[in-house]
């Protein structure tokens, strides 16, 4: 069976040049491209840089639906680094987005379709991982997570903290520094943990766990300063959630001069350095010293006041008791007083009284004397049985009567009625 | 015999305000001009028992007082 058509036989090499001068063709010039640096790696002897370029929207630990591998050569990336620090802070780092200008190329050693960097969008870059940032931050607050870990009130002075950094890193140093210049008894129970790089935001969150378990007053999380790439792990949306759902309150000091990370925007306090945030920790400490002397002194003063209040309450009490004893003493006397002069008067008029009755008595009695009457010519006629003769009635002739005068009496005998 | 000292023991014991109540009474009977000429003297007697009375303890109150008011003064 012979084909209708030669078939094409190549050895490997011409293979590859084959494709490496149709790619060639196919893509005369450089072209940018945008995807997420992965596995980003510099031999050290040479100096090349190579990383997978993936599609981003792949989703993490899964198989990306699109991949290149992306050779960067010595003599570029420091040029390239420096374009990207001088505008953006960054540098080439896994998990950033990047637009890169590049050359798709085969390489026929390698039998590997490699695209060769030639230059990167500093803006694309860094807007990128800016509007991600942003959009992340508009999730976290939507979800009432920015405000979360803040809710913790820290009611008694936080001195045992827990640390989580690089031990032996300057920001170590300062931060244990300034804790024991304090004077106070801190006690820090640190976990030695990658600050920065691929996977630092997991070791982050498990050093959290761990820390948790041991229920410090107050979890420290701390690095010193670096550049944009070197912080992306505190943009992390697994570890803003690991910090706004800490049952613990968490403090941040991580070096950066100009905004905050998603991390410090989550935390409970966030301070711009490690030095900051053991400051701020040796405040909380203060801030219970002066609000206990306030509260000293809030209940002396209170006492006092009692006190005093009571005292010029029990002396009004004394002088008003003084006051109505004597007065009322005063009163009684006067009232006995009044009754004895009542009583002094009263008396010796009711004698009179009755004297005076008697007297009037006296003169009427006087006054109707009968001698007195007979003594001024008038008599007194009376019947045999001695009763009182003041009219004609019954009286009839022959009837004897008698008339007293006032010197002696005459009987007689009566001759005539007239009437 | 019995009751009297009874009644003797109770007007010794009458309140000031009770004796006071009964002067009261005593100067209305006085002022009424009903008073009976034989009652005047046992009105009047009872009158200065029962002023003796309050007299009295009037001034054992007073100095009562007075001495209470010595021991605040020295507190």
């Amino acid at each position: 069976m012979s084909p209708d058509y030669e078939i094409p036989s190549f050895s490997v090499l011409q293979l590859g040049n084959f494709l490496k001068d149709g790619l060639n063709n196919l893509f005369p010039q450089d072209f940018w491209i945008e995807g997420q640096i992965s596995n980003f790696r510099i031999v050290p002897k040479s100096g090349h840089a190579y990383f997978d370029l993936i599609d981003p929207i792949s989703e993490q630990g899964s198989q990306p639906m699109g991949k290149f591998s992306v050779a960067l050569w010595n003599s570029q990336r420091s040029e390239i680094d420096r374009t990207l620090q001088n505008k953006s802070e960054l540098i080439l780092a896994n998990d950033i987005n990047v637009k890169i200008l590049a050359h798709l190329d085969f390489w026929p050693p390698g039998g590997r379709l490699q695209l060769i960097m030639r230059d990167v969008d500093p803006q694309f870059t860094f807007g990128h991982l800016a509007q991600e940032k942003e959009k992340l931050l508009q999730n976290l607050k939507t979800e009432g997570l920015t405000e979360r870990n803040k809710l913790h009130i820290i009611s008694k002075p936080a001195l045992n903290i827990a640390l989580i950094t690089s031990i032996g890193s300057a920001a170590y140093a300062d931060f244990c520094d300034e804790l024991l210049n304090s004077n106070f008894s801190f006690n820090v129970l640190a976990r030695d943990t990658r600050m920065q790089g691929e996977g630092s935001a997991s070791d982050i969150e498990e050093g959290l766990k761990i820390v948790t378990s041991y229920q410090p007053d107050v979890i420290a999380i701390i690095r010193g300063g670096g550049s944009t790439s070197d912080l992306l792990s505190f943009d992390s949306e697994s570890l803003a959630r690991a910090i706004a759902n800490s049952s613990i309150p968490i403090f941040t000091g991580i070096g950066h001069e100009i905004d905050q990370s998603v991390a410090d925007v989550v935390a409970h306090t966030s301070y711009k350095t490690p030095t900051a945030c053991a400051v701020g920790l040796v405040e909380t400490v203060n801030e219970f010293i002066e609000k206990i002397l306030a509260i000293k002194t809030a209940v002396i003063n209170l006492s006092h006041n009692k006190i005093s209040l009571a005292q010029s309450h029990h002396s009004n009490l004394y002088s008003r008791t003084v006051t109505i004893a004597k007065t009322s003493l005063f009163n009684s006397n006067e009232n006995l007083k009044g009754v004895k002069e009542r009583i002094s008067v009263i008396v010796p008029n009711i004698i009179k009284r009755n004297g005076d009755k008697l007297h009037g008595f006296e003169d009427q009695i006087r006054a109707l004397d009968p001698k007195r009457l007979l003594a001024r010519g008038w008599s007194i006629t009376r019947t045999q049985n001695g009763e009182i003769i003041s009219s004609t009635n019954n009286l009839f002739k022959g009837d004897e009567i008698e008339t007293i005068f006032e010197d002696g009496t005459v009987k007689s005998t009566i001759n005539e009625v007239v009437i | 015999m019995t009751k009297e000292t009874n009644k003797a023991n109770e007007d010794s014991e009458i309140s000031y305000s009770l004796a006071l109540e009964e002067l009261q009474e005593i100067l209305a009977e006085l002022e009424s001009d009903q008073i009976d000429i034989d009652e005047l003297a046992k009105k009047v007697e009872r009158a200065n028992e029962l002023l003796q009375q309050c007299q009295k303890r009037l001034t054992s109150t007073q100095m009562q007082v007075e001495k209470i008011i010595d021991v605040l003064n020295e507190d």
